[in-house]
C-alpha cells in the first residue's frame, strides 16, 4: 500500500509541476489554451493527491494529518483545492501562477520528510485531532489565498493597461472583495480550529486554554483578522490598505505555523 | 469602535509580547536570562505572569464593557437594518450601491442571481420588482459579539472559581479527594506499549467510594479519556516511580505508605510503632548500562537527627528493632482533578461566536430591485454592503445574458 502511495505522490508532484508550467506558459505566451491545460492538470493532480491521502489513511487507520509529512502534504492539497475553486469560480487563472509554485514547494518540503507511518503518542490519540488539524489547514490555505490576492492587488498597478495580463487579472475592486471573502473563510475556520483545539486540550491536558505559545499566537492571529474586519467595515479600509493588511496577516499565520515551533517551545512542539 | 480596535490591537500586542517571555519564572531566573534591568521591569509590569496581571485583566474587562455597550446600543440599528431589508417600498426609493443597469427582462436577471422578486409599486405608481436575500446575515456581527462576551465571561469566571488538586498513588493506595470527600482507590495502573516499545496508553483503574452513601463506582482514566467524579474531572496526567514502604512485625503489616522522591511530606514516613524513627526518600538514580536497575536512596532519621543513609537496588528490606521494613518500587499514576463550572459557558460562547461569524460571512445580505421607466425599459438597482464589486459584475453579466437569450429566442 505504501508503495502505491509513493507512486501516486510522485505522479501528483509531476502533475502539479506540469500544471505550474502551463500557467507560466499561459502568461508568457499569452495562449488561453495553456490556461485550460493548467486547470485540467491541476484538477487531475488533485484527484491523484486525494487518492494518495486516502490510501495513507487506510494504511494508518486514521486521518493522515499527524506528522510533518502528513501535515505538509495536506496543506499542499488544500491550497491546490482552494486555489482551483477560486480560479474557476472567479475565472482568475493568473492566481494559478502564484498558487502552484507554493503548492509545488510545499510538496517538495513534504517529500523531504520521513514518510513512515508511525503510531501516535497517547495525547494525540483523539478524534478531535483530525478535526483540529483539517480546519487549521483550510484556515491557513484561505489566509494564504487572501495574501496572494493582496499581493496581486498591490502589483496590479504595474501591469500595462489593456495588455494581456490586464485582461486576465480581475479589476482592483473585485480582487479586493475576493481577498476579503478569503479572509472571512480563513477566520471562520481559524475559529473552528481554536474551538476544536480547546475541546481536545480539555480532554488531553485537563485545561482547555493554557496560554501555550501556539495557542497564544493563534489568538493573536485571530484578533489581527478581527481588526481587519472592523477597519474594513467601519473605517472603509479597502483596496490598498486591506491588501497590505492581508499580506501582513499572513506573516503572522506563518509565524504561528512554523515560527512558534522553532522559537517558542511549548506543549505543542510535536505538531 | 475606534476604542474597540485600539483595545483589540493592545490585547494582541500584549499576548504576542508575553509569549516571548517565558512565564512563571523567578526573579533570579529572569536576571540570569535578561539581566538585572530587564528582570526588574518584568517583575514590575507583572510580565512573569502576564495573563493574570492587573493590566491584562483590565484590558479584557474594558473589552467586555465595550462589547456590552456596543451590543446594547447598536441593537436597534441591527434590528432596523434587518427590518429595512423587508421594506420594498423604502428600498426602491433609494439609489442603492450597485449603480444602474438597464434591462428589458428583469425576471431573467433576478433568476440568474437566484432571487425571486415580488411585485410592488414605486411612488409615482410605476411598476417595480423587489427581492432580498440573506437578511438573517445582518445579525452575524451582533451574534458574534455576544458570543465573544460569553466566551470571555466563561473563561474569567472559570479561572476565578477553578478548583484543582492532584491524586497520585500506586495500586492499592486510597486518597480522599478534597471538597468532595470521595475516596479514590487506585486499583490498577499500567503503561501499555506497542510492539515497537513506543507507549500506546497510560491507563489507571480507580474505584470511587462515597463514604456517606457507601456507594462505589469503578472507572478507567487514560490520556484523552478523563472520568467524572463529584463534579470534578479526573485526568491522566503523569507517571513515575514511587516506593511502597511497609512496616512488618510478626508477619503482620503494621503500616504502609507510598513515598515519592524529594516531594516534601510525600517523601517522609514516620514509624508509628517506633515514633523516634522516620524515613526520607532522597532520590532515584538510574544505574549505568542496559536493563540496569534503579538505585533508590533513603535517609533514616532518629529523633529528627539524620542517623544514616542507605540505598538499594530492586527491592530493599531492613531490620529496625523488632520491625522489618520492606521497600518495593512501583510505578505511580498521577491524576489531576479539576473542576471548572464555567467551562460550558465558555464553550457555548465559542459556539455562538462561530455561528455569528458563519452568519456574517456565509450569508451576506443583498437586495435587488427594478423599476419600470416611462420608455418601458427597467432600471435595476441594488445593494450589497460587503460584496459590491462581485454583485455588480454578476448583475452586468446576468443583464447581458438576458439580452442575448432574448436575441436567440427572436432568431
Ligand atoms: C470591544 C470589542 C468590539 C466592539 C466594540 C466591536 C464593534 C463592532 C461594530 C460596531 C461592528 C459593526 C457592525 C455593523 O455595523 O455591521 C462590528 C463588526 C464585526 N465584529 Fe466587532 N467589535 C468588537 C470585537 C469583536 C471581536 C473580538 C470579534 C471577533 C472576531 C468581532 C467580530 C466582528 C465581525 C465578524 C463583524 C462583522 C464584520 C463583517 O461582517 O465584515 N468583533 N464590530
Amino acid at each position: 500500500m505504501q508503495n502505491a502511495e509513493n507512486i501516486l505522490f510522485t505522479v501528483t508532484m509531476i502533475g502539479y509541476f506540469l500544471s505550474m508550467a502551463c500557467y507560466f506558459l499561459f502568461v508568457a505566451l499569452k495562449k488561453n489554451r495553456m490556461e485550460k491545460a493548467g486547470e485540467i492538470l491541476q484538477a487531475a493532480a488533485l484527484l491523484l493527491h486525494t487518492a494518495a491521502l486516502v490510501l495513507r489513511g487506510i494504511a494508518a487507520e486514521r486521518l493522515p494529518m499527524t506528522n510533518q509529512y502528513e501535515f505538509a502534504t495536506c496543506f499542499a492539497w488544500a491550497l491546490a483545492g482552494v486555489s482551483l475553486v477560486f480560479i474557476r469560480k472567479y475565472r482568475f487563472p493568473v492566481l494559478g501562477v502564484f498558487a502552484m509554485p507554493i503548492v509545488f514547494l510545499i510538496m517538495g518540503y513534504a517529500a523531504m520528510q520521513n514518510r513512515d507511518i508511525r503510531p501516535l503518542m497517547p495525547a494525540l490519540q483523539s478524534g478531535w485531532l483530525a478535526f483540529h488539524v483539517s480546519t487549521a489547514i483550510i484556515a491557513y490555505g484561505s489566509f494564504g489565498v487572501s495574501a496572494a490576492l493582496g499581493a496581486i492587488f498591490l502589483l496590479r498597478r504595474k501591469v500595462k493597461e489593456g495588455g494581456f495580463l490586464d485582461q486576465h487579472i480581475p479589476e482592483e475592486s473585485k480582487l479586493d472583495v475576493i481577498s476579503y471573502r478569503s479572509v472571512c473563510l480563513g477566520l471562520l475556520f481559524l475559529t473552528l480550529t481554536i474551538l476544536t483545539g480547546a475541546i481536545w486540550a480539555e480532554r488531553a491536558w485537563g485545561s482547555y486554554w493554557s496560554w501555550d505559545p501556539k495557542e497564544t499566537w493563534s489568538l493573536v492571529t485571530w484578533i489581527i483578522y478581527a481588526v481587519y474586519l472592523h477597519l474594513r467595515l467601519r473605517r472603509g479600509w479597502k483596496g490598498r490598505a486591506a491588501a497590505i493588511f492581508a499580506v501582513a496577516g499572513f506573516v503572522c499565520v506563518i509565524f504561528t505555523y512554523i515560527g512558534v515551533n522553532t522559537f517558542l517551545p511549548g506543549i505543542h512542539s510535536y505538531a | 469602535m475606534g476604542f474597540a480596535v485600539a483595545l483589540l490591537v493592545l490585547l494582541a500586542a500584549a499576548c504576542a509580547l508575553s509569549s516571548l517571555v517565558e512565564q512563571g519564572l523567578s526573579r533570579e531566573a529572569y536576571t540570569a536570562r535578561y539581566g538585572e534591568g530587564a528582570a526588574s521591569l518584568i517583575m514590575a509590569l507583572q510580565v512573569n505572569d502576564a495573563y493574570h496581571s492587573v493590566w491584562f485583566i483590565a484590558l479584557s474587562g474594558f473589552l467586555c464593557l465595550n462589547l456590552i455597550l456596543c451590543s446594547v446600543i447598536r441593537f436597534p440599528a441591527f434590528l432596523h437594518r434587518y427590518r429595512q431589508e423587508k421594506d420594498a417600498a423604502a428600498a426602491i426609493r433609494t439609489a442603492g450601491d450597485l449603480g444602474e443597469t438597464e434591462t428589458e427582462h428583469p425576471e431573467a436577471v433576478f433568476a440568474a442571481l437566484g432571487m425571486t422578486p415580488e411585485k410592488c409599486a414605486a411612488e409615482d405608481g410605476a411598476e417595480a420588482l423587489y427581492a432580498s436575500r440573506n437578511r438573517i446575515g445582518h445579525w452575524g456581527a451582533w451574534v458574534c459579539h455576544v458570543g465573544v462576551l460569553l466566551l470571555i465571561a466563561g473563561f474569567a469566571l472559570g479561572q476565578a472559581t477553578l478548583r484543582e488538586t492532584v491524586i497520585w498513588g500506586i495500586p492499592g493506595d486510597t486518597r480522599i479527594m478534597p471538597e468532595t470527600g470521595l475516596e479514590i482507590t487506585v486499583e490498577d495502573f499500567r503503561t501499555e506499549t506497542r510492539e515497537d516499545t513506543s507507549i500506546a496508553q497510560y491507563v489507571t483503574e480507580i474505584t470511587i467510594r462515597d463514604p456517606e452513601t457507601g456507594k462505589t463506582e469503578k472507572k478507567e482514566v487514560s490520556v484523552n479519556n478523563p472520568a467524572d467524579a463529584g463534579g470534578f474531572r479526573l485526568y491522566q496526567n503523569n507517571t513515575g516511580t514511587a516506593v511502597s514502604v511497609a512496616v512488618i512485625r510478626d508477619g503482620k503489616t503494621l503500616q504502609r505508605k507510598t513515598l515519592l522522591p524529594q516531594q516534601g511530606m510525600d517523601s517522609v514516613m514516620g514509624l508509628e510503632s517506633q515514633p523516634e524513627y522516620a524515613f526520607y526518600f532522597a532520590g532515584i538514580q538510574r544505574a549505568q548500562g542496559e536493563d540496569a536497575e534503579n538505585i533508590y536512596y533513603f535517609d533514616l532519621y532518629r529523633n529528627r537527627e539524620p542517623e544514616r543513609s542507605f540505598y538499594f537496588l530492586g527491592e530493599g528490606s531492613m531490620d529496625l528493632g523488632e520491625d522489618t521494613v520492606e521497600m518495593t518500587p512501583a510505578a505511580f499514576t498521577l491524576l489531576v482533578a479539576r473542576r471548572d463550572r464555567f467551562a460550558p459557558l465558555a464553550l457555548a460562547g465559542g459556539m455562538i461566536t462561530l455561528c455569528g461569524l458563519a452568519l456574517a460571512f456565509l450569508l451576506q445580505p443583498k437586495a435587488l430591485w427594478a423599476v419600470r421607466g416611462a420608455d418601458g425599459k427597467w432600471i435595476l438597482r441594488g445593494r450589497c454592503r460587503k460584496g459590491q464589486a462581485l454583485m455588480k459584475e454578476q448583475l452586468t453579466e446576468a443583464a447581458e445574458a438576458a439580452e442575448k437569450g432574448e436575441h436567440n429566442a427572436e432568431r
